[in-house]
């Protein structure tokens, strides 16, 4: 039944590739609250499936290795002949395989060191805004417990009181919602999964219309949508001194034109879309894992057969026909 | 719209911001002017008390008021903190969430469009 395999793993890989193609599409028209969630969790989720589906294609190959049906007694001939796909496919898969999950834990293990690193820092702050004396305007949010909101004096100097209380607001939801547990995790995933390269992006996107909407609530709509207006053009003016690289990419045209609507998008077919993608791409690799399975299961009690096969002829006919 | 009763911690960030936006040292009846005089005085003049006590402002004796302005000082020795942060590389940077992040060459374009059709109103 290899060919069940076959249609599973292209199942689930079609789930990834749609999914890639939809998480932009969410972050710009989804509610973002939804979307953030939704896309940053859903990646997580379909980085798993990639690696599933990895470790489908090269695991059988692999077990058909001499060194391993020694140890393991299992039937190599099996699993050659069920693999799903031929050596040089599944030796690129393996490679893959190893090459990805190491980045990953690598990766996180670095995230983790710099969370903790920024929670130290707002542990040396007294206050709830932090003012830099710098001249650029700049205004960002940096998580602990509890978090801290870091401004520029050029930034504070050059809006109005509302515009400052709709930066300061914005940033506030970050803090409140845990924002960079989203794009962290988003980070991650496209770690784990190379062809996931775009929801980062989505994501940090998905969580700035989220702040913003949550500073449109207290400040009104025009007052965040004027605020990040005059930020973005000072931002342009202004030369920034360091490359940063931001996980959070944010397309500012995007946040206005949203802001400048009545009332948030909802976007319920596009997360629809989503959900059936992600349940889509969980059922098939769920079958491609389970059918791994059976592959090596196969090979078990072929290989166990043969071995006491083998055994049996070496002590003599009374053993022939005991199982 | 905006709500009267904020946290002390939030109602520091405003009078704080209020203090780096202006020039020079003000009272607390000139903060509460540029708060839009929505607070009490004494509301004003407590958070003014607790940032110096934290040692983020200073102040000296104008009349019978204090005039406050922001504590320059503690103010670079947060950048140096925060500049140990940020060069560290781009994980620590991954860990920010910024208001405005970096912008692609396109935004740009699209931005200084949009903008431009704005200004002829202000």
């Amino acid at each position: 039944m290899s060919w069940l395999t076959h249609d599973a793993i292209w199942a689930a890989l079609g789930s990834i590739f749609a999914y890639a193609l939809l998480a932009p599409l969410a972050a710009r028209r989804a509610a973002p609250a939804a979307a953030s969630w939704l896309l940053s969790a859903g990646a997580a989720v379909v980085a798993g499936y990639g690696l599933v589906v990895l470790a489908a294609m090269a695991a059988p190959v692999v077990g058909a290795d001499d060194w391993l049906v020694d140890k393991a007694h299992w039937s190599g001939r099996v699993l050659a002949k069920d693999s799903p796909t031929g050596k040089a496919v599944a030796t690129f898969a393996l490679m893959l395989f190893v090459v990805l999950v190491v980045r990953t834990v690598c990766r996180a293990v670095r995230l983790r060191r710099a969370l903790l690193q920024a929670r130290g820092l707002c542990d040396g702050f007294t206050t709830e805004l932090v003012v830099l004396p710098y001249d650029a305007a700049d205004a960002y949010a940096v998580p602990g417990r509890p978090g801290r909101i870091v401004v520029s004096r050029g930034l504070m100097r050059r809006l109005s009181r509302l515009e400052r209380l709709a930066v300061l607001e914005h940033e506030r939801a970050h803090l409140r919602h845990a924002h960079h547990r989203y794009t962290l995790t988003a980070g991650l995933a496209a770690t784990a999964g190379p062809w996931l390269a775009a929801v980062p992006a989505a994501v940090g996107l998905a969580v700035e219309r989220w702040a913003d909407e949550d500073a449109a609530q207290s400040c009104g709509r025009a007052a965040t949508a004027a605020a990040l207006g005059r930020v973005a053009d000072l931002t342009t003016r202004t030369s920034r001194p360091e490359v940063a690289l931001s996980a959070a990419h944010t397309a500012v045209a995007t946040r206005l034109s949203a802001l400048r609507r009545e009332r948030p998008a909802r976007g319920k077919a596009l997360v629809v879309a989503l959900v059936a993608v992600l349940a889509v791409g969980a059922a098939s690799s769920a079958l491609t894992a389970d059918r791994t399975m059976a592959i090596f299961r196969l090979a078990m009690s072929a290989g166990s057969h043969t071995v006491h096969g083998v055994a049996c002829l070496s002590r003599g006919p009374a053993c022939a026909g005991r199982r | 719209m905006v709500s009267e009763r904020r946290a002390p911690g939030e109602l520091e960030s405003e009078v704080l911001a209020v203090l780096w936006s202006q020039d020079s040292a003000l009272t607390p009846a000139e903060v509460r002017e540029h708060l839009g005089n929505t607070l009490a005085y004494t509301t004003v003049m407590t958070t003014l008390s607790r940032l110096f006590d934290k040692g983020i402002v200073v102040r000296e004796p104008v009349g019978r008021a204090y005039a406050y302005e922001p504590a320059l000082d503690e103010a670079e020795f947060a950048a140096a903190r925060m500049r140990e942060l940020l060069d560290s590389g781009r994980d620590r940077k991954a860990v920010l969430a910024r208001f405005v992040g970096d912008l692609s060459a396109a935004d740009e374009r699209v931005l200084t469009g949009l903008l431009r059709r704005k200004r002829p109103r202000r």
